[in-house]
């Protein structure tokens, strides 16, 4: 981990209201968090223990890293379409098995815009937000935890 | 091979299983409500999972939830903590249809020792002695027979009751006659029922229990008992081992019968049995077993060195305990406090919030299990435990005298805490002379 650019990530985020940086490789994963979400109180996060902080971990293999949840990789914006649910989100219809939404299509309130799938349940994510679809922000089958973002909308 | 354990808890307990994993080389997950973003349990486990919002019914109560936290992470154990689903039989249920072990007893245990009749029933099998009592009484005269096979003082509970209501005490004969109708007729208008039935009244009652340890392969031990009868409203405060009430004779007899219940029940796991001694540390009752890991099973620990969560692990995952009962090893004394956001001056109200300032105290004998920090919000959700303090000395006096000063030495600012409280009580005069009873709280003045 090149510790030179990590400092310069740290300086360029510091001052917004980041709170949390995940950063993955092959042989380190990093998680920085803030102890508080005001910007630049850096006196609040100097006074914290640094172990919550800053996590330097490696990971043991290629198989545990995708085993693994990152979650909220993606900060929540105010158009975002959130998980409801924790499990496998999926785009796809179970029944139909066509895909509820595309991209550019426009979703309105109380459309169900995907589904996600624990323990051989399908629970729908249904849209609390209308506008178009610019994105999706997890792939087909990616887990996703509760209040995760998922889709973003214009 | 357990591999991956996921903490279906949160605060301090989340802490110490995720501590215990770690040393034993397993991958930990945590699951957080979003009361609890800033919580440490989720920053010190591997991986973890928002499950929900902060109710603990769509979080650290939900079962859906957090299985499916357990499946998209491939955590192969849950560990329940103590408290939440930590003796939800449905729970341990769930994993067994997942194939996930649950670190606790099986589901028929929990829901056997979960039940007050079946519990009483099948430690009586075991030759524990229970509270003696009756079932529903029919009248007068069947009370009085039942008083006399029991013994005074009596008292007379209603059947459909609960919260301390519709309770009479009878101290002889003329009091039981006089208070029946009396107790089944207030029975009926608060309940709706008039059944009454009638146990031993158990005057100043001491809290004793015992920490019990089995495995897989029938191995049932103790890790020695722990006098918890500094209690408000059924909550302990203070919790010490060894107790300093009980004498030798009957320590042993408390401790023996423990394990015949828990051998009797099959029992794997940690697990504690609760006890009432009367006034006269002569005679003890069986009241009930909580199936799971306790709050203060660290003084337990603090005295005989075994790391209790550690051996729930290897345990849940087929172990032999690689002790016997002759090996443990009982040494000194150990105090646990519960330091807790709470105004002890003002009836113990809660007082959550940010705290300000904190030092947490140190040195030997010295134990802290917090999840807090500086800057930490104590969220108003979930219980009020801001940490536990635990002390350890050669002898009781030791002990004392070390909690003393670590209250003294820790500082939390920014909410009220019980620290002022526990000093008083370590300057008691009862709590001093080990003579305290579940009454403790009513005469003393703070």
């Amino acid at each position: 981990m090149d510790t030179k650019k990590l400092g310069a990530l740290l300086k360029a985020v510091d001052g917004s209201g980041v709170r949390h940086i995940l950063i993955e490789t092959k042989s380190a994963k990093v998680r920085i968090l803030r102890a508080t979400g005001a910007p630049g109180k850096r006196d609040s996060a100097a006074t914290v223990m640094a172990a919550p902080h800053l996590a330097l971990t490696k990971s043991a293999s290629p198989a545990a890293t995708s085993s693994m949840v990152r979650p909220a990789t993606t900060v929540a914006e105010k158009n975002d379409i959130v998980s409801t649910h924790v499990g496998f989100f999926s785009r796809f219809n179970p029944k139909t098995k066509k895909q509820y939404f595309k991209l550019r299509d426009v979703v309105k309130v109380g459309d169900v815009v995907g589904v996600v799938r624990a323990m051989h349940i399908d629970q729908e994510i249904v849209a609390e937000k209308s506008g178009k679809i610019v994105t999706f922000l997890v792939e087909e089958g990616q887990p996703v935890e509760y209040g995760q973002p998922t889709i973003r909308l214009e | 091979m357990i591999r991956k354990v996921l903490i279906a808890n949160r605060g301090e307990i989340a802490l110490r299983v995720i501590r215990a994993c770690k040393e034993l080389g397993i991958k930990t997950v945590s699951v957080h409500s979003i009361a609890d973003e800033n919580s440490l349990h989720r920053h010190f486990s591997d991986e973890d999972v928002c499950i929900g919002e902060a109710p603990s019914s769509d979080s650290y109560l939900n079962i859906p939830r957090i299985m499916a936290a357990a499946e998209i992470t491939g955590a192969d154990a849950i560990h329940p903590g103590y408290g939440f689903l930590s003796e939800r039989a449905k729970f341990a249920e769930a994993c067994d249809e997942n194939g996930i072990t649950f670190i606790g007893p099986t589901k028929d245990i929990i829901d056997k020792m979960g039940d007050k009749s079946s519990a009483r029933e099948n430690m009586a099998k075991a030759g524990v002695p229970i509270i003696p009592g009756t079932e529903i009484l029919k009248d007068k005269d069947e009370a009085l027979v039942a008083a006399r096979r029991i013994k005074f003082p009596v008292i007379l509970k209603a059947t459909a009751g609960g919260g301390g209501r519709g309770m009479r005490i009878c101290e002889n004969e003329a009091e039981l006659l006089k208070n029946f109708d009396i107790a089944s007729n207030e029975a009926l208008v608060a309940f709706g029922n008039s059944g009454v039935y009638m146990e031993k009244y158990i005057r100043n009652p001491h809290h004793i229990e015992v920490q019990i340890l089995g495995d897989k392969h029938g191995k049932v031990l103790h890790i020695g008992e722990r006098d918890c009868s500094i209690q408000r409203k059924h909550q302990k405060l203070i919790e010490e081992t060894p107790s300093p009430f009980i004498d030798e004779r009957i320590r042993k007899k408390i401790r023996e019968a423990a394990v015949r219940g828990a051998e009797e029940m099959g029992y794997f796991g940690a697990g504690t049995m609760e006890f009432l001694v009367d006034d006269n540390g002569e005679e003890f009752y069986f009241i009930e077993m909580n199936t799971r890991i306790q709050v203060e099973h660290t003084i337990s620990e603090m005295i005989t060195g075994i790391d209790l969560v550690k051996m729930q692990i290897r345990v849940a995952d087929g172990e032999a305990i690689p002790f016997d009962q002759k090996d443990i090893v009982f040494r000194g004394h150990s105090i646990e406090c519960r330091i807790n956001a709470e105004d002890p001056a003002n009836g113990f109200i809660p007082n959550p919030g940010r705290i300000t300032g904190y030092h947490i105290p140190q040195g030997l004998g010295v134990r802290v299990d917090s999840h807090c920090y500086m800057d930490y919000s104590i969220p108003s959700n979930y219980d009020s435990m801001i940490g536990k303090l635990i002390t350890w000395g050669n002898d009781r006096t030791e002990a004392i005298e070390r909690m003393r000063r670590s209250l003294a030495e820790f500082t939390i600012e920014g909410v009220k805490t019980t620290i002022p409280f526990h000093l008083r009580v370590m300057d008691e005069k009862s709590f001093l002379d080990g003579n305290y009873h579940t009454g403790f709280l009513e005469s003393f003045k703070f």
